[in-house]
């Protein structure tokens, strides 16, 4: 007989419970709690909202309201609400649309499936539209497409900055044509707006399709997607029912999006307020520099007597910082932005914008790993046309905000391979040098160790060319000379001192305008001897480019070049 | 009153509490995890629901499945004794919010106190002493190097969401500074999720003290005497006793009267203890507040002859106390031992396993509070203890006897357990002549 | 010693002498009923037992149980004896069964009906959080063993596929 029988249980008064009201008996009042799609977990609904809206168990994002989500992003009671009695279209006469629009206001307390306004993010004003997808999947029908047009109107007016989150279905099918046709409207206001010189940023969220990324949601200056999100043209079920196969795991997700040059971050809930405030900020220019903190430095020059070959020996070594390094130590609020919106993200170059004294700055540059998995990551610095493509983007989007250029350049060469042809590597490089002659803001090239052939020109046509002592700059490597001319890539050493690649050489030539100098072993520890009197001439450079006339600029690069050989 | 309270707990602290209701004619769930189907308090409580399997996280401390046995039951109070979810502002709030009633204090209390910043700030303005250091929790080393130059050497460094004596570290100067607060924000930061760091003076060889508090929802606040818990191994208490040898009636009244001001300072309700270090020199600190039912309180029923479990009932029923200060009396002297599976040859490592044989002692002035059973399996999930050993007696050295008599009447067999290591301090003659501090266990190790 | 919790003719002495006799006789299904309380039992592995009295208000969790107690009375009386392919999908949570999507519907599945893998066989309401119980199998429903808003727990068995 088991313990749990033998026991006597609780004697109680067999006097009725006084009737407790319905109200005050123990219950889960509804939405106390909330179930997690992706992992079934319940979760306090309370807690759920503290975490804006993610998974606290697995991570996963919930779509979010459009009033949350401007309650997250713009500052408490700077929002004002615009374009909320635009009234109902039904161009096609679709039965029962009027009545279903009706039935969504009521449920969901939003006139369309996008809220526009203005307000302010940590002290910056801009607009901003949300979309939500309890109407209708948020489908862009003639209202949506109407609000967004105004805003951008406006915005263009009021010299504002836009930042949608988007979050859509598509096309709006009972508008039929007419959904169509938003596509090309709100479109047109964008190019409007950019032409003014405004910023756009889109923010991708669950899901983006269809008609909407083929239209406003891929038109930012800046694309940010929310990890995990769905975006892509076709649905994944159309796709694969077209095509016969099963798609692979995470196929248009905002990470695959980000691998293929799409998007140029994808930003956690938490800091995306932050995020989006730092990027306002970074495109505010308010005229404030400040200078004081970028000291002269004095350089001790003393006799470098290195020959050639030890100095390509030198800025190829395993040690010698690349260029995360000395963005971190020049831009210490560098943001990178990723892809080249045509197939692919590639990490050999990395590129993005930051303040420089004040100033903010576009900075692209080749990079190398510090350790081999890295320089896998970022195939040893030699880029591929993607990467060219990136940097070109990152230029003319300059050029739009008027920032100057920082280039970086550490290359052994641009990559050598069969997807890189494929996809057009001359043309990216030729393309690159023909914008570059012509771009209308300040560019200025550092040479920090390897500038290769092509590979480096492609970020080195500027205003002036700076080198590092112990940097090269050649048309090919020294073993590639000696084996082309002589048969004997063993030769290189030889060739080195014969192909004039040196600092001093370059500078001889009129090929730099300034040599840096270097301690004697550059590493880590002592990188700052370097990047102090980059700072230093840097300041230089930014404080005579506050004001540029971007024409006779480039009539001063096209002298530059003018002038080299015959 | 209520009819019928759900015991989110196992082992003998739910034990206690079905007693407690059951002599209320309250009826009783109980809730297990799988292999507690057999655990003793799944089959004396009138009505046992399984929630889920043996990972805590998936049964005593998952809210979801409480709270959903809960209402399912159709309880109408969850009492959820110490440990688990009992410090859980989130489960207490979630209680209120589906109007169940937690037989503790509210949400927003238990929040509060959590958070030793804030708590200690509110205790400075309500005048009772705390330690010098830091009111501000910091996550660097720099920030840390700061707040210990204000403190003042020897520091403690811990975790701001801390507790059982983890993410603890102790810097005796500078040098060694950097070292200890790396160590104890990593040891954070896997246990709690957070490496926010307190600084404070670390007081030495001090006594920790003790004073149970029962508030009702009307503001009226009392204080049962003080706890004695210097005998503590890693920060885990082993022997408990009241009152504290060491105190003389105007200390006694000191501290006792500071507890009280602790406790309305934070509008307290329920029943809660004040914990305070007590510095050989007569000085005391407040340390923090448990918003619970403590382990040791029966040696506090002993000397008060307070039900406290009952008592935490009725305030959480809306029961005004039924008693002032005036009308409790401290008599006699009562000392708990903990009896744990646990092996003190191999560093006090559980020894989970089947209890072939147990034998309980009792007699006049014996309490055992415990949950085993001769053929019960200890599931080696849960904390080590299996039983209480509470004694009263007119006077320390009587109890200090009694203690050790019943002691040595205890008898479990299948699994190791403390009680000869117990008896040993019983009979050490530092603990006898209270020469006991929260170092007596480092300092008698050896032995 | 009569539960006065169940409310049933039998006591509890009675009721135990019962579900060994059940269990020991290797029956595979068993039926009681008396007034408004009905009790079935199936010795198989993994056990399988339900208990229901109509007029039963959520709040008399006793009828769990019990039926718990006779579960494992009934496991233990199985031993190790081979199952008869039978596979018992069990409760994943504490809550209340529904055997239908809503108030009116039809049942999700009822006894003899062939399921697949992944069908939604019930719900388990726990805190007004619908959680669907899926099929882990393919197979035909051979029993269901919880009425229609009867309260489960954790690890209880709902239904028998074969």
């Amino acid at each position: 007989m088991e313990l749990r029988y033998l026991f006597k249980k609780t004697q109680t008064d067999d006097i009725e419970p006084e009737k407790k009201a319905a109200s005050e008996a123990p219950q889960t009042p509804q939405g106390l709690f909330q179930k997690c799609d992706a992992c079934g977990q319940t979760i306090f609904a309370e807690e759920l909202r503290k975490d804006l809206f993610v998974c606290p168990t697995c991570g996963n994002y919930f779509r979010m309201f459009a009033s949350t989500r401007i309650a997250d992003i713009i500052d408490k009671g700077t929002f004002e609400e615009w374009d909320t009695d635009i009234g109902e279209t039904n161009p096609l006469n679709t039965p029962g649309y009027e009545d279903k629009i009706r039935r969504l206001q009521d449920k969901t307390e939003l006139d369309e499936a996008i809220v526009t306004g203005k307000g302010l993010i940590n002290g910056h004003p801009s607009c901003i539209g949300v979309m939500d997808c309890r109407f209708m999947m948020a489908s862009m029908g003639s209202v949506v497409g109407e609000k967004i047009t105004r805003m951008f109107e406006r915005a263009t007016d009021e010299g504002l900055p836009v930042i949608i989150f988007t979050a859509s279905g598509g096309a709006r099918m009972q508008e039929g044509i007419v959904s169509l046709m938003q596509m090309a409207k709100t479109s047109a206001a964008i190019k409007r707006h950019s032409d003014k010189g405004l910023l756009y940023i889109t923010v991708l969220t669950d899901p983006t399709t269809g008609g909407v990324t083929a239209s406003f949601a891929m038109l930012g200056d800046i694309i940010l997607a929310e990890p995990g999100a769905l975006i892509g043209f076709a649905g994944p079920r159309v796709i694969e029912q077209t095509i016969g196969q099963k798609l692979p795991e995470g196929f248009q997700r905002s990470e695959f999006l980000l691998e293929h040059g799409f998007v140029d971050a994808v930003v956690a809930r938490k800091g995306m307020k932050k995020y989006i405030s730092n990027i306002l900020k970074l495109h505010e220019n308010n005229g404030e520099y400040s200078f004081d903190g970028v000291k002269a430095k004095k350089k001790t020059a003393r006799k470098n007597k290195l020959s050639a070959w030890d100095k390509v020996m030198i800025s190829r070594g395993k040690d010698r910082p690349v260029a995360q390094d000395y963005i971190k130590s020049l831009f210490p609020d560098f943001v990178e932005f990723h892809g080249d919106r045509f197939v692919k993200d590639d990490q050999a170059i990395m590129g993005g914008i930051a303040t420089f004294a004040g100033r903010a700055v576009t900075v692209i540059a080749e990079s190398k790993g510090h350790d081999t998995k890295q320089n896998v990551e970022r195939n040893f610095g030699m880029p591929s046309p993607d990467g060219y493509r990136k940097a070109l983007r990152l230029m003319k989007q300059a050029e739009k905000f008027g920032r100057p250029v920082i280039c970086l350049i550490d290359t052994p060469g641009a990559y050598c391979g069969l997807e890189a042809e494929e996809r057009g590597q001359g043309e990216a490089i030729a393309r690159n040098l023909y914008e570059l002659s012509s771009l209308k803001v300040p560019v200025l090239s550092i040479i920090i160790s390897e500038a290769g052939s092509g590979g480096a020109l492609a970020l080195g046509v500027s205003d002036k060319v700076w080198m590092l002592e112990n940097a090269i700059y050649a048309i090919l490597s020294p073993e590639g000379y000696a084996s082309i001319l002589w048969k004997d890539s063993k030769r290189a050493p030889e060739a080195a001192a014969e192909m004039k690649l040196t600092a001093e050489d370059m500078l001889s030539l009129g090929i730099v305008e300034k040599v840096i100098t270097e301690p004697e072993e550059l590493t880590h520890a002592n990188l700052s001897e370097v990047t102090d009197q980059i700072a230093s001439d840097l300041a230089g450079f930014i404080k005579d480019n506050l004001e540029f006339d971007g024409d006779a600029l480039c009539e001063e690069r096209y002298n530059r070049y003018r002038k080299y050989g015959a | 009153m209520f009819k019928k309270v759900l015991i989110a707990n196992r082992g003998e602290i739910a034990v206690r509490i079905i007693r407690a209701c059951r002599e209320m004619g309250i009826e009783t769930v109980a809730v297990c995890s799988e292999p507690d189907r057999n655990a003793l308090h799944a089959m004396l409580a009138d009505h046992t629901i399984c929630i889920g399997p043996a990972q805590s996280s998936e049964s005593y401390l998952n809210i979801g499945r409480i709270i959903s046995a809960t209402i399912t039951s159709g309880a109408d109070a969850i009492h959820p004794g110490f440990g688990f979810l009992s410090e859980d502002s989130k489960f207490a709030r979630i209680c209120e919010r589906c109007n169940i009633a937690f037989i503790g204090p509210t949400s927003d209390m238990i929040a509060a106190s959590g958070n030793k910043a804030q708590a200690k700030k509110t205790m400075m303005d309500a005048g009772v002493p705390t330690i010098p250091g830091s009111a501000v929790a910091v996550n660097t080393v720099k920030e840390g190097l700061e707040l210990a130059d204000i403190a003042t050497y020897p520091v403690m460094i811990k975790a701001s969401l801390g507790g059982g004596g983890k993410g603890m570290r102790v810097a005796r100067s500078k040098d060694v500074f950097e070292q200890a607060f790396l160590t104890a924000q990593t040891e954070a930061k896997n246990a709690f999720g957070d490496d926010m760091m307190y600084i404070e003076h670390y007081v030495e060889h001090p006594k920790h003290i003790e004073v149970q508090i029962l508030a009702d929802k009307f503001g009226n606040v009392v204080h049962l005497g003080e706890r004695d818990c210097s005998i503590q191994r890693n920060h885990q208490k082993l022997i408990e006793e009241t009152p504290c040898a060491a105190l003389s009636e105007e200390l006694r009244k000191e501290i006792c009267e500071a507890a009280v001001r602790a406790a309305k300072a934070v509008n307290y309700e329920n029943a809660g203890t004040v914990e305070f270090l007590l510095e050989p020199s007569g000085k005391f600190y407040f340390m923090e507040m448990n918003t619970r039912i403590q382990v040791e309180h029966p040696i506090t029923e002993w000397v008060t002859g307070i039900d406290l479990i009952k008592e935490q009932i009725r305030i959480a029923a809306g029961e005004p106390l039924s008693f002032t200060q005036d009308d409790i009396k401290i008599t006699g002297h009562s000392i708990e031992v903990r009896i744990n599976a646990e092996d003190p040859e191999h560093k006090f490592r559980p020894c989970p396993g089947k209890i072939e044989m147990a034998y309980l002692p009792g007699g006049k002035g014996v309490r055992v509070d415990s949950a085993v059973y001769s053929g019960l399996e200890i599931p080696p999930y849960y904390d080590s203890m299996l039983a209480k050993l509470s004694v009263w007696a007119k006077d320390r050295e009587e109890a200090i006897r009694k203690a050790r008599t019943a002691l040595g009447e205890v008898i479990i067999t299948g699994v190791k357990t403390n009680v000869d290591y117990q008896y040993g301090i019983l009979s050490e003659p530092d603990f006898i002549e209270g020469k006991t501090d929260i170092d007596f266990i480092e300092k008698h190790s050896h032995k | 010693m009569a539960d006065k919790n169940l409310k049933t003719g039998l006591t509890l002495e009675e009721m135990t002498a019962l579900i060994k006799a059940v269990s020991e006789s290797n029956l595979d299904s068993f039926d009681y009923k008396e007034g408004d309380f009905s009790l079935s039992l199936h010795a198989s592995k993994g056990f399988v037992q339900q208990v229901s009295t109509p007029a039963m208000n959520v709040a008399s969790m006793s009828v769990p149980d019990i039926s718990q107690a006779m579960a494992q009375a009934a496991e233990a009386a199985s031993g190790d004896e081979d199952d008869d392919n039978a596979f018992i999908i069990k409760s994943p949570l504490v809550g209340t069964f529904y055997a239908a999507p809503a108030q009116d519907s039809a049942p999700f599945v009822k006894i003899g009906d062939r399921v697949k893998k992944g069908q939604t066989l019930a719900i388990v309401e726990a805190m007004k959080m619908m959680n669907e119980i899926e099929s882990d199998c393919d197979g035909v429903i051979s029993d269901i063993l919880v009425a229609n808003g009867e309260a489960v727990e954790f690890g209880q068995p709902l239904f028998k596929i074969s």
